[in-house]
């Protein structure tokens, strides 16, 4: 705790907060010049060295701070050391006018209101518990004889009309000067809260018409492409006549583009929807062998002609867990779609699973370029590609493993990846066997 | 059959497509124009999109499946939007809807399902 307090010490770097300081240190020291010079001139207070010394040094911290301030040089410790130098003469005026029944103890109260709402916690801590220090460390030398003990002015003249009066005028300012600080500090801490509350409204308007738009888009784009994939289909399946191998081809070409595209701007609606907090896991069992030989099938999908050999290899023993199929479903075609994209011809793509301790393990092994060991930390960035240049060989804009990431963590699992150059790549996803996730109750649904 | 959606490429391609496999298909592209296709023509079964223009196609299945035909007909919905699948599939046995696809859906599948549904043509 004393570390956090010290850390926030440093932190004070407000020139304004440090000019107050100085100026309000002049003020209170011309007014303690003027009470000790008529004190000792009427003879109420015999004079001591002590006043003299300390209304010096008192000037001579205040004139350092001043001049840290205006050369910007060790501005907070000068500061600081002005501060210390206030509390110290506080105390002398406090024993000069009767050490423990001086009636201006009060004044210890405004200097920590003052500080406690110019700033900040640490520096309040701090004075108030060396003013602490000083007022008893004065009390017990006054106690023990190594002080003089002054009368207290009302042991002057009595109580006289004008003693009267200046008390009444000191407990005034005494209650007023921090009441008015508060006050203004608290009316513009309401102010700021209003507008903050108002601030964070459209905000998180802005968030549900961004995650309402995405859902929009999204609609827009892929309906178009149904069509081409549609009509592709018709073409490839003979519909519209008897077409050659390399029509067929073409059209496959079209439809694996049009479905990459699609994927694209799943992952783009996910990762808004993700960023709206709209995401939500719905939980109920599932049946990884059945995801895993899904994910494998659709594999055909996203190959596009590529001639790799896909193949998955579920344990028998990998349990069925309470998480959310779409997501999980999500995750693994995501790897899956990685994988066939920086595996070249003639290699292979492993979907595996097997069971942990307390969860199961997914697997997406590939045969293919690998990634370079400065690069993998970085992969799950978003927008990251290990080859950000232009020529670039492989596409993408760096979506979909960040995506696995967001879901994986979504889901309360994680996700890493070993590489090696040349060799492949392998994903390991670890998912837990309850996921974190509102149980599917009653079906409401609305459009998105 | 009855296909109820406001695209009109994909309308296209789903009709040509059941079309090719035997089954005849009448297209609507709007909920209202849909309801009254469905009264008036009585076909076998219908597939209904759920973002429609006018009435949107969970308000479309359920008036089919309030009229005497809807009785009979077996009705299926379809969508690219829903937040998921298997919650939009619930939601559409709740209204007495046949089943739900999500777009884009193997067109084999669609048959497939047809078949299944309504036998062949």
């Amino acid at each position: 705790m004393i570390k956090t307090l010290l850390a926030e010490l440093a932190k004070l770097r407000e020139p304004r907060t440090l000019k107050f300081g100085v100026i309000s240190g002049y003020i209170l020291l011309a007014c303690f010049a003027v009470l000790t010079w008529v004190a000792v001139a009427t003879n109420t207070v015999p004079w001591h060295w002590l006043f003299g010394a300390l209304l010096a040094a008192k000037l001579c911290t205040n004139t350092l701070a001043l001049v840290g301030l205006k050369l910007d040089r060790f501005a907070l410790e000068l500061g600081g050391l002005n501060v210390a130098m206030d509390a110290v003469v506080m105390t002398g005026a406090v024993w000069a006018t009767g050490d423990i029944a001086s009636p201006i103890v009060a004044i210890y109260t405004i200097e920590v209101t003052v500080l406690a709402l110019l700033t900040n916690l640490a520096c309040t801590v701090a004075i108030g518990a060396f003013m602490l220090v000083l007022y008893i460390g004065m009390a017990v030398l006054v106690a023990h004889g190594v002080l003089p003990a002054f009368p207290t002015p009302v042991e002057w003249n009595g109580r006289t009309t004008i003693y009267f009066i200046v008390s009444c005028a000191f407990t005034t300012f005494v209650i007023v000067t921090p009441t008015l600080y508060t006050a203004g500090l608290l009316r513009r801490l309401r102010q700021r809260e209003r507008a903050l509350e108002t601030k964070t409204i459209e905000l998180v308007d802005a968030g549900k018409q961004k995650a309402q738009f995405m859902a929009n888009i999204t609609h827009e784009l892929r309906t178009p492409l149904q069509g081409i994939m549609g009509l592709a289909e018709l073409v490839n399946k003979n519909i519209y006549g008897e077409t050659t191998d390399k029509q067929r081809h073409a059209m496959e070409d079209i439809k694996g583009s049009a479905m990459r595209l699609h994927g694209l701007i799943d992952d783009l609606l996910q990762l808004a929807m993700h960023d709206a907090g709209k995401l939500e896991v719905k939980i109920s069992r599932v049946d990884i062998d059945e995801v895993m030989k899904t994910a494998g099938a659709t594999a055909q999908w996203l190959l596009a002609g590529k001639q790799l050999a896909v193949s998955v290899e579920v344990s028998p023993a990998v349990p069925m867990i309470d998480s959310d199929r779409t997501k999980i479903s999500q995750i693994v075609l995501n790897l899956l779609a990685n994988a066939i994209k920086f595996t070249p011809d003639g290699g292979s793509i492993v979907l595996g699973a097997r069971p942990l301790a307390d969860g199961v393990e997914l697997k997406v092994a590939d045969t293919g370029v690998g990634i370079p060991p400065d690069a993998l930390p970085r992969v799950f960035d978003e927008f990251y590609q290990v080859d950000g240049s232009p020529v670039r060989e492989y596409g993408g804009v760096g979506l979909g493993l960040a995506l696995v990431k967001r879901l994986t963590e979504l889901l309360g699992g994680s996700v890493a990846v070993t590489s090696e150059i040349g060799k492949g790549t392998t994903f390991t996803v670890q998912l837990p066997l309850t996921s974190p996730g509102e149980k599917r109750g009653a079906p409401h649904l609305r459009a998105v | 059959m009855l296909i109820v959606e406001d695209d009109d490429v994909t309308a296209l391609v789903l009709s040509e497509y059941l079309a090719a496999h035997g089954y005849r298909t009448t297209v609507a592209t709007n909920g209202p124009e849909g309801i009254s296709k469905f009264i008036s023509l009585q076909p076998d079964m219908a597939l209904v999109d759920v973002l429609l223009p006018k009435r949107d196609g969970f308000d479309v299945c359920f008036v089919m499946k309030a009229c005497e035909h809807g009785k009979r007909a077996p009705i299926m919905l379809m969508s690219a939007i829903y937040r998921d699948a298997e919650q939009a599939e619930t939601y559409a046995r709740g209204l007495l809807a046949a089943g739900f696809l999500k777009k884009p859906f193997d067109l084999d599948l669609l048959v497939a399902r047809v078949h299944e549904l309504i036998g062949p043509p």
